[in-house]
Formats: C-alpha cells, sequence, structure tokens
C-alpha cells in the first residue's frame, strides 16, 4: 500500500502522540482511491503534520471520500460542459479530520484546448469559483488577473479548503518573476513585500525557480497574507533534492534540522527517486516548508 | 527540466493532441510531416479523423478569428473520450496531477 511505503519516514517527522491509525484505516478504506502524494508541512514553532491527497478520475471513487456536505457542488462540477469541465479533481485531507476536510478541484489549464481560448479560461475560472464557494460574483482577483494578464500567465487550478465554516479558494498560479511584485500590489496582497523578495532572492539562488508557480489564497474576496512559492523538482535525484531541503530547511525552520538526518538516510535506502519530490515555501506570519512526496509520472515540469 | 516523457506518453492520443495544441515546437515539426507523426503516435484510421476533426475546429476558429464553436467541440471532444476511455484516464492520471 501507498501509505505502508512512507510510514517509517513519517513516523520518524511527526510527533509521538500523532494518531496514525486514522491514516491507516482511511486507506483500508478506500482501496479503489489512489493516494497520490503526501504532504509534510514543517515550520519553525509547530510539530509536523501530513496530509494525504487522493486521485480522483472517476465519479464513484470521488463520491466514496468526498463527505456528504460536499456531494452536491462536487456533482455540479462533474456536470459542467465538457470543455470546462475539471479533467481531475482530487481531494485533500488535512490531520485526516472529516470536518477539515478541503475539496480541490483542478481547471482545466492542462487539458488540450485550455489556453487556446481565453473566454472559456475566464469562464471556467469564474465558475469553479462559484461552485466551490457559493460565490455569485467573480472574486476582484480573478477579474484582475484576467485583465492584466501578460501572455505566459495563468490560472492553473482553483482549489476550495473548507474549514471552520469558510471557504478559501486557493488560486494555483503561473507568474512572471519579472512583474511578481507588481503583480502583487495590483491584486492588493496584504503581505510583506520586502520578505517575499527576499524569499524569492533566497530561493533562486539555491534552486531554479523556472516556472514560479504561486498559491495565492483569497477569503470572503481578500487576499490572504498566505502565499505559497513552489520549487517544481519532479522526477529529480535523491542527492539534488536533500541538498536543496537541507538547505531551504536551515533558512526557515533551523529547529527542525534534526528531523532531516532520518529522512534522508530513508529516502536513500528506499525506492523513493521513483516518486517526484516537491518543495513548496509558504509566507505568512512564518515561512513554512511543505515536502510533498509523489509518484513519478511523465510530467514535462 | 527537459522532456522525460515516456513511449507510452507519445502513443497516447491526448497526449499527442495536447502537444499539437498546446507546443509551438511540436506543432511545427507535426505540419512539415503530418502523416510521419502520426504512424508514429500509432492512431488508428478513426482516431486520426476525430483528432483531425478537433484540430481543425480550433485552428479554423483562430485563423478566422471567430468565435470558438464550443458546442461542436463538445461534442467532437466527448466523442474522442468515449472512443478511448482508457487512454484518456491514462492521459489525465499522468498529466494532471496539481
Amino acid at each position: 500500500m501507498y501509505f505502508s511505503a512512507f510510514s517509517n519516514t513519517l513516523r520518524s517527522l511527526v510527533a509521538d502522540d500523532f494518531n496514525w491509525e486514522n491514516y491507516q484505516s482511511l486507506e483500508n478504506r478506500f482501496p479503489k482511491c489512489d493516494i497520490r502524494y503526501l504532504e509534510v508541512n514543517l515550520n519553525a514553532h509547530t510539530m509536523p503534520d501530513i496530509s494525504l491527497a487522493f486521485n480522483c478520475v472517476d465519479l464513484e471513487k470521488n463520491i466514496a471520500i468526498v463527505p456528504e456536505q460536499l456531494t452536491s457542488r462536487y456533482r455540479d462540477l462533474l456536470n459542467l460542459p465538457i470543455t470546462i469541465r475539471p479533467a481531475f479533481l482530487w481531494v485533500e485531507i488535512d490531520k485526516f479530520s472529516f470536518e477539515k476536510l478541503g475539496l480541490h478541484a483542478s481547471l482545466n489549464a492542462r487539458s488540450p484546448f485550455f489556453k487556446l481560448d481565453k473566454n472559456i479560461e475566464y469562464r471556467t475560472a469564474i465558475k469553479y469559483e462559484s461552485l466551490l464557494s457559493n460565490t455569485t460574483t467573480p472574486s476582484k482577483f480573478v477579474e484582475s488577473f484576467y485583465k492584466n494578464r501578460s501572455k505566459n500567465e495563468s490560472i492553473e487550478h482553483i482549489s476550495c479548503l473548507h474549514r471552520d465554516g469558510k471557504a478559501t479558494l486557493k488560486y494555483h498560479v503561473l507568474l512572471e518573476l519579472d512583474s511578481l511584485e507588481d503583480r502583487l500590489k495590483q491584486y492588493e496582497w496584504p503581505g510583506e513585500h520586502s520578505k517575499l523578495l527576499k524569499v524569492i532572492s533566497h530561493l533562486s539562488a539555491v534552486s531554479t525557480i523556472s516556472k514560479a508557480h504561486f498559491d495565492i489564497s483569497v477569503r470572503e474576496n481578500f487576499l490572504l497574507e498566505k502565499l505559497g512559492i513552489y520549487l517544481s523538482m519532479k522526477l529529480v535525484e535523491i542527492d539534488e533534492y536533500t541538498k536543496l531541503v537541507s538547505e531551504i530547511i536551515k533558512s526557515y525552520c533551523p529547529d527542525k534540522l534534526d528531523l532531516l538526518p532520518n529522512l534522508i538516510e530513508e529516502l536513500k535506502y528506499s525506492n523513493f527517486n521513483k516518486y517526484w519530490l516537491d518543495v513548496k515555501v509558504v509566507i505568512e506570519e512564518d515561512i513554512t516548508v511543505k515536502l510533498y512526496f509523489g509518484e513519478s509520472t511523465s510530467k514535462n515540469d | 527540466m527537459s522532456n522525460t516523457n515516456t513511449p507510452s506518453d507519445a502513443n497516447n492520443l491526448f497526449w499527442f493532441l495536447s502537444r499539437v495544441l498546446n507546443d509551438e515546437e511540436f506543432k511545427d515539426k507535426f505540419n512539415q510531416a503530418p502523416d510521419q507523426f502520426l504512424k508514429l503516435a500509432g492512431l488508428n484510421d478513426e482516431q486520426r479523423a476525430d483528432l483531425e476533426e478537433i484540430y481543425n475546429i480550433i485552428y479554423k476558429s483562430k485563423e478566422s478569428g471567430t468565435e470558438l464553436p464550443e458546442e461542436k467541440l463538445a461534442l467532437s471532444w466527448q466523442k474522442l473520450i468515449d472512443d478511448n476511455e482508457a487512454a484518456y484516464v491514462e492521459y489525465l492520471t499522468k498529466n494532471f496531477t496539481w
């Protein structure tokens, strides 16, 4: 089972009182739902926590793990016309509490014809927003994005996290680094721009942020300070990965450095070089480092 | 990162269509020798016809600057999926992880 392959590494990372049985029971309960990736969150002040994401290609598999209160929205997404229907859906489970479950829907950004027509792309983004968060008017962010975007910028997918009775929309966006600061001002991003630029400068020095993917979060039509920067490392060699992760953890959560030897040791002695290993740095009040472990694919990233 | 696609991707008609539509370099090479490319992709006559139909709908609209006929496109796209479901699921699984 997918989870079992990771469990020793993960056990070495998290607190002793972590409820492992929840993870294992979920995997046993939904054996037909492929687990796509594990996400380990590290920051300087709290113990690491873990999320699991499930592949959801077909409706039957999806309905099995989507909580009842979200199934109608889910069906609405899958009933959209084929040209704007999500090509792929996944569910991400946060600390395995179903009350905190978030429904994630990928935008058809990489479907064969999505990017060919700006109107389809815009209307899809608006539709997803309305279905995921029950809003009736487009968010200021999406309006501004499509009004001002350059040719190389795009919204890759939209997710929605339902937590504490509120919906947070998350836009996975491809932005150009050169115009990043101007763009964030334009969108009225409330975070510290100097902190962001410092992080970008550091990450550019230690890695290649070639695609400059960002997660921009919106709640009740306002951008949140939370901003994720992805370092896409699909199919990277394990040595390169561990070097980069060490550098990043040293910089942003040095108190977690003692977790690294176990992680690296196990990665080396497992088949993890067959997996993709991504890193994401999230800026809000603190800086969080997220490590993703997933199955390798044939993507060009 | 360099191209890491496996042979099974190249033989997947959805992957093939995606590259023809979105990758300028791939499209140019394809247009220079379409028969050779389609042969390499291992498409049968019906798949080839379906694929060409979608390609033509999109590029006729682009070239003429007219609005994309979404309904027509949706019908052709649905047919392609219905006729090649396994290939579509494989394509999604490999290309839409995020």
